[in-house]
């Protein structure tokens, strides 16, 4: 009998995995929000594979409890439409470091993120961010299609320069593409239609 | 548009349904029936006999009353502290 | 169910000696049966504690000291901080548990431990599982979700053939069992190995996709602290109070309510971690509800727990063992009534995204689960290995580092949380304000850090001592004996 139970559970994950999520709760993206580019992509991937997640959130929370959207993290409550292209999901936890769904709108410029990772205190004294500096490279000299990092002295190596790597632009090319700054998508099946 | 989660309210269906039914087979298998004599079984034979240094008189009185008079731990537990 | 009946008819005429109460003797047998899975795991779980100990100390010098060993990929806080998570949770608590449980299901059970070799294996296995995983995820191979960071391909895998072999053998054992009645504690730990498998299988599959994604995410979270961390060791807090007090637990029928009440309405729990975030707000009300419905289990476990031991508060004095259950068992109710607190709305928009949610974890992961499998080791070892632990001084100190600096810990977390939630809360005031504001009570965490890796490494070398010196303790006096009794009057006698 015992058996009998636990055979209903299998059985009815199998139908979970069976019946493609997919089919039954359906998001439309939103024809403003951009599907990631490939490079896009590689930046997330560098986003996750550093635990970006442990201090940043993505989601701005109902204006109405909170303070989200009166302190600027963007100009409305985040929904599902905006995350149709996101898995696995990086909504977070924590906000030791502020909100980065719409940090593209906040913070548009490239050279800035990168300074930024390269080390935080350069630009922001009372960060308490880490700075990543293995997603650069020092080298002597750069050399021909190098992109080279202007890192103000103080922070800067002693001899050499600091070369940016294809993952530092592909994280950077992500937090920059992070942009939900459109209107709520008001297709007339948004509505919930379940109670 | 993302109303529901059939995925989730499945999951959360496969979690809390077996549990209902192994309630009511508990149930009848009488498991739930004899509460008390459950909560002894954990205890060995004297056990419940064995004095125990951090009662008080009225505590130790109550014991001799259900279980009969006290007597030493064997293992000399209490002494050291097992 | 004629079948199972007739199964428990025909074990009632064959056992009738076993309606008599168990000897001494006949308990030993029983903790010799599991004696090489049981004392594998506990040495397992210690060599995760200590990594994890050192892995959760360098995060948090991280916050004082952000450019603390940031030159190398593998030692990022963002790397360090899951790899602190998996270590504890997956490494020291489960692995503990399963020696637990294998070590509890004979005694309650009234059998020998069936299916030890494969328990033995399935610890190995697992631990070989959290091997890989924790290399990949320190190597930047994340599968990217909170408390699923492990390798789905290489790491889960692993993990799942594990804690089924160790559950095969708790099942082959419960099926095995000499007694009609099953103690509450069985129930709990038999219903936490299906439960895990299933909720760490669901929540590993990889095509959830946006905010589904989330959802499963915590999903599986919250079952496995409740499912899984929490019902072991509510089994254990339920065996060792009645067994060291001397006293049946207080009322058995409540034990069955908490029990059944967590295994129907746990599982709608997960959604409350994400309130005010985009998931269709009746999901989330459903979650919130579902929380306030906790106040049911919580309360009767903790009634039942502290019935069972008041007025007998002086045992403590006697026995480290039930030193460390008493401050579970009450912190269990403490962290979830904080976690139901957190969970109203009018609370959680203060909080959520914040330190306090770290002093929630710990106050759970800590002063619950941890200093529960602490008791539960001080109990169970001199048991296996026929030998007492040999210092006195040592227990004490490992007591009161942990339970202090822990204390610690989550006071000042718990201050420096709401702090730097209020701060978010105001708008205008930039973010700046809610970085100060929680600096000084991070730096307060870090100290407790250092405090409560003392209390480890004063248990780690204990334990080696237990273990591998041949210094016998024969009667020294408890630990605790010289503390004056505050809650209880001294015996005239
Ligand atoms: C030496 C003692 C410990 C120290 C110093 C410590 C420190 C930390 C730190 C710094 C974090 C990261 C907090 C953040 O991201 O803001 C953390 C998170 C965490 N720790 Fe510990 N920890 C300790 C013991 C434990 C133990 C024994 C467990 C579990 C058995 C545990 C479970 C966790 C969990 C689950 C989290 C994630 C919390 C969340 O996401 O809300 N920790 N710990
Ligand atoms: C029924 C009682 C409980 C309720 C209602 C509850 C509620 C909550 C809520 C609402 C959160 C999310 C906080 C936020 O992100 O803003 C949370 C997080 C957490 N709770 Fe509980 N809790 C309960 C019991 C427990 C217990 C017993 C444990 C430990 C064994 C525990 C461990 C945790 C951990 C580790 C987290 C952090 C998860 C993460 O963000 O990584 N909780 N709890």
């Amino acid at each position: 009998m015992l058996m009998g139970a636990l055979a209903t559970v299998i059985f009815a994950l199998v139908i979970l995995v069976i019946l493609p999520s997919s089919l039954l709760s359906h998001v439309e993206a939103p024809p403003q929000l951009k599907r990631p580019s490939q490079q896009e992509l590689l930046g997330r991937q560098i986003y996750i594979s550093n635990g970006c997640i442990y201090c940043h959130t993505q989601q701005v929370r109902d204006a109405e409890i909170t303070a989200d959207v009166s302190s600027g993290l963007g100009n409305r409550a985040s929904v599902p439409a905006d995350y149709v292209y996101d898995a696995p999901n990086l909504l977070g936890t924590m906000r030791t470091g502020p909100d980065l769904f719409n940090v593209g709108v906040r913070l548009p410029d490239s050279n800035w993120h990168l300074l930024h990772l390269y080390q935080p205190r350069a630009l922001v004294p009372w960060s308490i961010m880490p700075a990543f500096p293995f997603l650069f490279e020092h080298k002597p000299k750069a050399e021909k299609g190098d992109k080279v990092l202007k890192v103000p002295a103080a922070y800067a190596p002693k001899q050499g320069v600091v070369v940016i790597t294809p993952e530092a632009a592909a994280l950077v090319a992500y937090l920059t593409s992070l942009r939900h700054d459109y209107p709520i998508p008001d297709s007339p099946a948004f509505k919930e239609s379940q109670p | 548009m993302f109303a529901n989660s059939v995925v989730l309210i499945t999951l959360t269906l496969v979690i809390g349904l077996p549990p209902l039914v192994c309630l009511f087979m508990a149930l009848s298998a009488g498991q739930l029936d004899d509460g008390g004599s459950s909560a002894e079984s954990i205890f060995e034979e004297q056990e419940l006999r064995y004095s125990r240094p951090w009662e008080t008189r009225r505590q130790m009185q109550d014991r001799v009353q259900q279980h009969g008079n006290l007597m030493n731990n064997p293992r000399a537990e209490w002494e050291r502290w097992l | 169910m004629t079948i199972q009946q007739g199964q428990v008819d025909v074990k009632q005429e064959d056992n009738s000696q076993y309606l008599n109460k168990a000897s001494a003797m006949e308990m030993e047998t029983y903790d010799q049966s599991g004696r090489q899975p049981v004392l594998l795991g506990f040495l397992i779980a210690v060599i995760w504690l200590l990594i994890g100990t050192v892995l959760g100390d360098l995060s948090s010098f991280k916050f004082d000291h952000p450019d603390l060993l940031s030159g190398q990929a593998y030692l990022t806080f963002g790397r360090i901080r899951p790899a602190h998570l998996n270590a504890m949770v997956y490494g020291w608590a489960s692995t503990a548990m399963f020696s637990v449980s294998l070590w509890l299901m004979p005694r309650l059970c009234r059998t020998r431990l069936r299916w030890g070799r494969v328990a033995s294996c399935g610890i190995l296995v697992w631990t070989a599982g959290l091997i890989v995983g924790l290399v990949l995820l320190l190597q930047g191979y994340s599968d990217g979700l909170e408390w699923l960071e492990l390798d789905r391909m290489w790491a889960d895998p692993l993990l799942v053939v594990g804690a089924a072999m160790v559950g095969a053998s708790v099942w082959r054992t419960l099926a095995a069992r000499n007694v009609h009645h099953l103690y509450v504690s069985v129930w709990y730990v038999a219903a936490s190995y299906p439960w895990f498998l299933i909720i760490f299988l669901a929540g590993n599959l990889p095509f959830y996709r946006g905010v589904e994604s989330a959802a499963v995410n915590w999903f599986y979270a919250h079952n496995a602290l409740g499912l899984w961390l929490t019902a072991v060791n509510l089994a254990l807090i339920y065996y060792l109070l009645p067994k060291i007090i001397g006293r049946p637990i207080y009322s058995y029928w409540l034990s069955l309510v908490g029990f059944w009440a967590l295994a129907l309405f746990y599982a709608l729990n997960g959604m409350h971690h994400l309130i005010g975030g985009p998931i269709p707000s009746w999901m989330i009300a459903t979650s919130i509800t579902a929380s306030i419905m906790m106040v049911i289990p919580v309360i009767a476990v903790g009634i039942n727990q502290h019935m069972t031991v008041v007025g007998r508060f002086g045992a403590m004095r006697y026995s480290p063992a039930l030193t460390l259950a008493v401050i579970a068992a009450m912190s269990y109710t403490a962290v979830s009534l904080q976690g139901i607190m957190t969970a109203l709305v009018s609370v959680n928009r203060i909080t959520h995204f914040t330190h306090w949610t770290i002093a929630h974890s710990h106050l759970g992961l800590y002063m619950f689960v941890t200093l529960s499998l602490f008791g539960g080791m001080y109990y169970i070892l001199p048991r296996v290995l026929k030998r007492e632990w040999p210092s006195r001084r040592l227990i004490r100190l490992h007591i009161l580092l942990t339970g202090g600096g822990m204390a610690l810990y989550i006071i000042a977390l718990g201050i420096g949380g709401v702090l730097q939630g209020l701060s978010l809360l105001t708008p205008g005031t930039g973010f700046e304000a809610s970085v100060a504001s929680t600096k000084p009570w991070l730096m307060l965490r870090s100290i407790s850090a250092v405090i409560i890796s003392v209390g480890h490494l004063a248990f780690i070398y204990h334990s080696y001592l237990l273990a591998f010196s041949r210094k016998h303790s024969t009667t020294q006096l408890p630990p605790f004996i010289e503390f004056k009794p505050v809650l209880v009057k001294e015996r005239k006698s």
